[in-house]
């Protein structure tokens, strides 16, 4: 994996400061191979939210507080949410899980 | 060339996004907010990337150029080595701008639409209304810090 455990252990914090106690992350992508140089972080965040408009604004919050962070500043970071309750399964749930590592 | 000079060449530079921004948010209107379900149509996704340039062009040019301006017209004593967010906290507390919160939100707002897996779709919904939203509150913002500029430094509404 080729992020710091500052770096995560922020993204822990603040996940779970806006996704509540529940929440379920991996990371996943180009971060978790350790031959590759670079790259986006990819992260899965598995909530028990069901409000998109709510998702959505605390997605942005996070993604917010993460830039603002010295240990995420100038870096580019995706957020993939899942529903746990939802009728949308989408594909990358299953990559991101499978490929990635809980965090 | 004075700074009000300066200031008055980059309120005009940021008048324009925020009028082009603001044209397409009025195109925008008829299919605002969207629900999910509804088709995104090549019409809709040409406004969509009208804002989004615009959108990332009025706050980058008055990130760059319009605020750093406006805390030196006010005298306000930023350290050197200040962090933009400590300047926005200034701008917020001097009365030029809302609120810095909002405008870090927006930095990711506007990218809300350049997301790079498919997301669930009514997330996607959600977002894209999040966007359109966001959209009309940078455009607010700049005439905020417009007015500001206006009535705390005359000279560059003077030309002087």
């Amino acid at each position: 994996m080729r992020v710091t455990s500052d770096q995560i252990r922020v993204f822990n914090k603040f996940a779970h400061r806006y996704f509540g106690e529940d929440v379920k992350l991996w990371l996943f992508g180009s971060r978790v191979d350790d031959m590759k140089k670079g790259g986006d972080y990819d992260f899965l965040v598995e909530t028990d939210l069901i409000d998109a408009d709510e998702i959505v604004e605390r997605k942005i919050a996070l993604l917010a507080e993460l830039q603002g962070s010295a240990q995420f500043e100038d870096e580019k970071i995706d957020i993939v949410v899942k529903r746990r309750v939802s009728a949308f399964e989408m594909p990358i749930y299953e990559v991101a899980k499978n490929e990635g590592v809980r965090i | 060339m004075t700074p009000e000079h300066s200031m008055r060449i980059y309120l005009a530079e940021c008048m324009l996004h925020a009028e082009v921004l603001d044209e397409g948010l009025v195109d925008a209107k008829p299919w605002m907010p969207l629900s999910s379900g509804t088709p995104i149509e090549k019409e809709m996704l040409r406004t969509l990337d009208q804002i989004t340039y615009r959108f990332a062009k009025l706050q980058d040019s008055m990130g760059e150029k319009i605020l750093p301006l406006i805390l030196e017209l006010a005298q306000e004593p930023v350290p050197a080595n200040a962090t933009f967010a400590e300047k926005l906290n200034r701008l917020e507390r001097i009365g030029a701008i809302p609120s810095a919160e909002e405008w870090k939100k927006l930095r990711v707002v506007r990218n809300a639409l350049a997301h790079e897996y498919p997301d669930d779709p009514e997330l996607r919904v959600s977002a894209i209304n999040r966007f359109l939203e966001g959209a009309g509150t940078m455009s607010a913002l700049y005439r905020f810090a417009r007015k500001y500029a206006a009535a705390h430094f005359p000279k560059v509404e003077s030309g002087g």
